[in-house]
């Protein structure tokens, strides 16, 4: 590959994350920015600092952040690749739209305190990004994109959730501290009685007219359980939640990632029992999962049917009762809600949208980190004023 | 025998607070207060509720309270629940043995933040287990009646025909469901029901906001004013009978009006904006309720008052009302434009007790005055000014949270003890030693908690930034443990390790721990210590004495306050390997001096 050097940064490359033409990074960039661009260096275990540049990124899927982070600290943590981040902002010689779009995508990182998330990999975070960019995190300049009080404002969804901190990317483990605590359904708890207790519900109810009774779903309940659903991952390390807006698709969107077992190689025991081999109770008989070896499609089917009701990764007694958090987080995100579903898990994604019983889409999504991505996104009222909002 | 005909029982079931944290280990989140724990409501406002919900109740019937411990050990949600049911059942067969009459239960679940699968297991335990209370009514009360009317398992339940007679769930926003001989219906019940039940005595809300809400204490200088206190109104207004208390207020203000204008305004403003909200959603089904935010120091320059002339009221409402001059141009706009005479209320949170009673001639609605007084920005006029207090200019609500470096400052340490009567004169310590003064640690950590935790907090942060320990260590005596958990909440570390006075005095440098005690360290290797004060410094030695005979070397130690010099300070350090020593406060005289 040639590759620019970086010339203050010594056995340095520089390597671009392409966003969509509007400047949209969404999941789809980040698969094939990890995929055909990281993957052969992390393989060629070289020596070279890696500068992953981001600064052409304007509008940010706050799915694919919160994913980023998960596949930073696999290329860190287990590859051992080093790298350093240069990240959006508006330069010296922009365009003025081009200046406030990417001062925006800056504001935007710092508002959903992206770095909270980076003290995953590096307790000192400024260690993560390029040199030039070390205040990066606390500017002189307000966060004026996002801002959290001093405009009247009442119409904005997004200032409301801003003012609220609502939006802000959450670590369901304590990152921060030597010796830090693991995911817990202490530090889920926590997180469940902040979401709740500050009644998101009553800004979607005024100001999306979406009906109280359904608004007030969104966190005691479907924020809830998928904030509980990340416990039903095994191995968990980090886990992470964060909800945004998305402008362009008038959609409010929630996404909580882990670095957890994936849902299929959790569920396998039970499918495998239920489906493949009904007659052999037995644990001692089921194969045990093999990530290679499954296909794409198979592969579906396992993640498709742990959303089913009543399918948990626990077995026999332990399991009555149990096995509904992702159905219950499927039928209403589809049928309550009228939105969309996506499960990112073990090489693959599912899209549920337009009727939950109906068989996902399933596609492709390669990644050499564990883990699994839950994205659900609600549609807010056409008439809604998102001017905050790209 | 028939049973002879006695009240009809009403039994309020309750999950004791107790338990909350057991709970909590299974993902089971509590709300942050304890409003709705026995003790802090009133249990004829159950009544009442049962009345709205048209049940046949006459104000005659016997109430019993069962609040239900589950003390054998469980490992799940479902165990915790199906012992819960046979705790109930047999409490249950007590009360009911003595009368004929049916029952009418009344489980109050409305201390959780739940889920519908938490709300499965719940009711999976309850009404598919051994549980029989199939002859009564049962009022079931929880946050929202989604997570049972969505829940799978109710459904079965419901198709089953296992639900009692009578059924009845009603949530905290008023919506309730009806499910009675396999007939259902959906109905709601009128607001404010819940102010009869739960505790909104003012006293009690005001005890809730000063010494039962995080606060800070400082000197902070205002644009109009300078104070010394600020409480957390985000934590104090999300409570459940907080919320209750100010919306009597906000109705009687509403009064006749058909359409209202609310002008929240105030440098809190996440808080008036979330009042505003909870305004809209609440009333917006009775009135037309229009709702605006104003930042206080511009907000008679931004308001349209041709909103404020088209509806029939205008409610102002503010957080904390000092002097009253950030609001008055905005008021005084307000009445200058008011051709029609309609009526304009101001309303507060909380003002302080010399602020005015009225601004433009309006009266200055407070739902709670705080027993301090806010000073002019004179330097003359302010004692904060006059004593030197470092100052915090607040621009925003954030300013407040900070604790400076100089804190705890001599007339922080001493306005508080002051103020808890903590301080003790000519007593003995538990050890029998005579001071001409001691501090009564347990009072001041009751009324003054909050705020020092985020001392401690802070001090933690800046002394050992980016670790924990895992471990507190504190000596089994009371003082020395209500400290060690004020260190654990501000740090949140839930391990702490109490060693026996006995066992302090028994350690020696050359003989390892004392005979007959186990290390209570074992697999540890981070331990913090923590004490309520160092005298002489003969607690902290033997602590840090033990800590090395079990083979740690202290992180460090933090203490309320210390007696000690710089030279005795160095000396319990030296012992640490120069861990740090940190005291909130340290006393200007020598300990042989007091």
């Amino acid at each position: 590959m040639n590759l620019p050097k970086s010339p203050d940064i010594p056995n340095s490359y520089t390597v671009f994350a392409q966003p969509t033409r509007s400047g949209f990074f969404a999941l789809s960039c980040l698969r094939d920015f990890t995929n055909t661009v990281i993957e052969p260096y992390a393989q060629a275990e070289t020596e070279t600092t890696l500068i992953l540049d981001f600064s052409l990124v304007k509008v940010w899927d706050i799915a694919a952040v919160l994913w980023l982070i998960v596949a930073l600290h696999h290329y860190r943590h287990n590859v051992g690749l080093s790298y350093l981040l240069r990240l959006p902002e508006g330069k010296d010689g922009m365009k003025p739209s081009d200046f406030d779009d990417y001062e925006r995508s800056a504001d935007y990182l710092r508002r959903w305190e992206f770095n909270k998330g980076l003290k995953n990999i590096a307790s000192n975070v400024d260690s993560l990004l390029v040199p030039q960019q070390k205040e990066y995190f606390s500017p002189e300049r307000p966060k004026h994109f996002y801002p959290d009080r001093k405009i009247i404002d009442n119409e904005s969804l997004l200032q409301s959730l801003v003012s609220r901190r609502l939006v802000q990317i959450r670590n369901l483990s304590d990152p921060i501290f030597l010796g830090a605590k693991a995911i817990s359904p202490q530090s889920i708890a926590d997180c469940v009685r902040y979401f709740q207790s500050e009644r998101i519900g009553d800004i979607l109810n005024i100001q999306c007219g979406i009906e109280k009774r359904t608004a007030d779903l969104f966190s005691d309940h479907l924020l809830t359980e998928a904030l509980m659903n990340v416990q039903e991952h095994p191995n968990a390390t980090i886990g992470l939640v964060a909800i945004s807006l998305m402008g362009n698709t008038k959609e409010l969107i929630l996404s909580v990632v882990d670095n957890g077992d994936a849902i299929p190689q959790t569920i396998y025991p039970r499918y495998y029992r239920d489906l493949k081999s009904p007659e052999k109770r037995q644990a001692e008989n089921i194969p045990s999962y093999n990530r290679q070896a499954l296909p794409v499609e198979e592969k579906a089917k396992i993640t498709n049917y742990a959303t089913r009701a009543g399918v948990t990764r626990k077995m026999g007694m332990e399991s009555q009762g149990k096995g509904m958090g992702l159905t219950y987080i499927k039928n209403d995100t589809v049928n309550t809600f009228k939105g969309k579903l996506r499960i990112l898990t073990d090489g693959l994604c599912l899209k549920y949208e337009g009727g939950a019983a109906e068989d996902p889409k399933a596609e492709g999504w390669p990644h050499s980190w564990t883990g699994n991505l839950l994205r659900i996104a609600i549609p807010i009222e056409p008439h809604l004023q998102l001017r905050d909002v790209k | 025998m028939a049973k002879k005909k006695t009240q009809k029982p009403v039994i309020i079931v309750d999950v004791a607070v107790e338990d909350y944290k057991k709970l909590s280990e299974f993902g089971f989140v509590h709300i942050s207060d304890h409003s709705w724990a026995k003790e802090s409501r009133n249990n004829n406002g159950f009544l009442l509720l049962l009345k709205k919900c048209d049940v046949n109740v006459q104000g005659q019937e016997r109430i019993h309270e069962v609040v239900i411990s589950v003390t054998r050990p469980v490992d799940n949600l479902e165990s915790y629940f199906e012992y819960f049911a046979t705790e109930l059942q047999r409490d249950a067969s007590k009360i009911l043995a003595k009368t004929s009459e049916p029952p009418i239960f009344i489980l109050n679940l409305m201390p959780f933040y739940l889920s519908i699968t938490r709300m499965d297991r719940i009711l999976k335990a309850l009404f598919l287990g051994k549980l029989n209370i199939r002859d009564g009514l049962i009022l079931l009360m929880v946050r929202n009646l989604d997570w049972v009317l969505k829940s799978s398992v109710f459904q079965d339940i419901c198709t089953q025909q296992k639900l009692p007679l009578s059924f009845f769930v009603v949530d905290l926003r008023c919506y309730a469901k009806r499910f009675h001989k396999n007939q259902f219906s959906d109905f709601e019940i009128p607001q404010g029901t819940f102010q009869y039940l739960l505790d909104i005595n003012k006293t009690r809300i005001y005890n809730s906001l000063v010494f039962g809400t995080n606060s800070h204490i400082g000197h902070y200088e205002l644009a109009n004013s300078h104070v010394r206190t600020h409480y957390d109104l985000r934590e104090f207004i999300a409570r459940d009978n907080v919320w209750e208390y100010l919306h009597k207020f906000f109705l009687s203000l509403v009064d006749e009006a058909e359409t209202v204008l609310f002008i929240g305004t105030g440098i809190e403003r996440d808080v008036i904006i979330r009042v505003g909200y909870q305004l809209q959603t609440l009333f917006g089904q009775r009135y037309v309720v229009t709702f605006e935010y104003l930042p206080p120091l511009t907000a008679a320059e931004n308001i349209d008052t041709t909103l404020s002339r088209q509806n029939d009221a205008v409610i102002v409402f503010t957080d904390i009302v000092n002097s009253g001059n950030t609001l008055q141009p905005l008021v005084q706009k307000l009445v200058a434009n008011n051709s029609e005479h309609k009526p304009i209320h101001i309303f507060t949170i909380a003002k302080m007790r010399n602020s005015p009673s009225e601004i433009e001639g309006i009266k200055l609605n407070a739902g709670l005055t705080i027993k301090r007084d806010y000073y002019t920005k004179r330097p003359d006029s302010c004692k904060l000014c006059q004593l030197g207090q470092p100052p915090v200019k607040v621009k925003e609500a954030e300013d407040f949270r900070q604790v400076l470096p100089g804190q705890l400052t001599p007339y922080d340490f001493w306005e508080i003890v002051t103020d808890s009567q903590a301080l003790l004169r000519k007593q003995k310590d538990p050890q029998g030693r005579f001071f001409s003064f001691r501090i009564d640690t347990h009072r001041v950590v009751r009324r003054y908690g909050h705020w020092l935790r985020n001392v401690i907090a802070q001090r933690f942060a800046e002394t050992w930034p980016n670790t924990r320990p895992e471990v507190i260590c504190t000596v089994e005596e009371e003082t020395g443990l209500t400290f060690a958990s004020l260190v654990s909440e501000a740090i949140d570390v839930n391990k702490i390790v109490s060693i026996p006075r006995r066992d302090l005095r028994r350690v020696t440098p050359g003989g390892g721990l004392p005979q007959n005690t186990k290390n209570p360290f074992d697999g540890v290797s981070r331990v913090l210590l923590a004490d309520d004060g160092i005298n002489f410094g003969n607690t902290m030695s033997n602590l840090i004495m033990f800590c090395r005979a079990a083979g740690i070397n202290p992180m460090g130690a933090i203490v309320l306050d210390s007696r000690l010099d710089q030279r005795a300070t160095d000396g319990i350090r030296v012992q640490m390997s120069r861990s740090p020593l940190v005291a909130l406060y340290e006393w200007p005289t020598r300990s042989s001096h007091l």
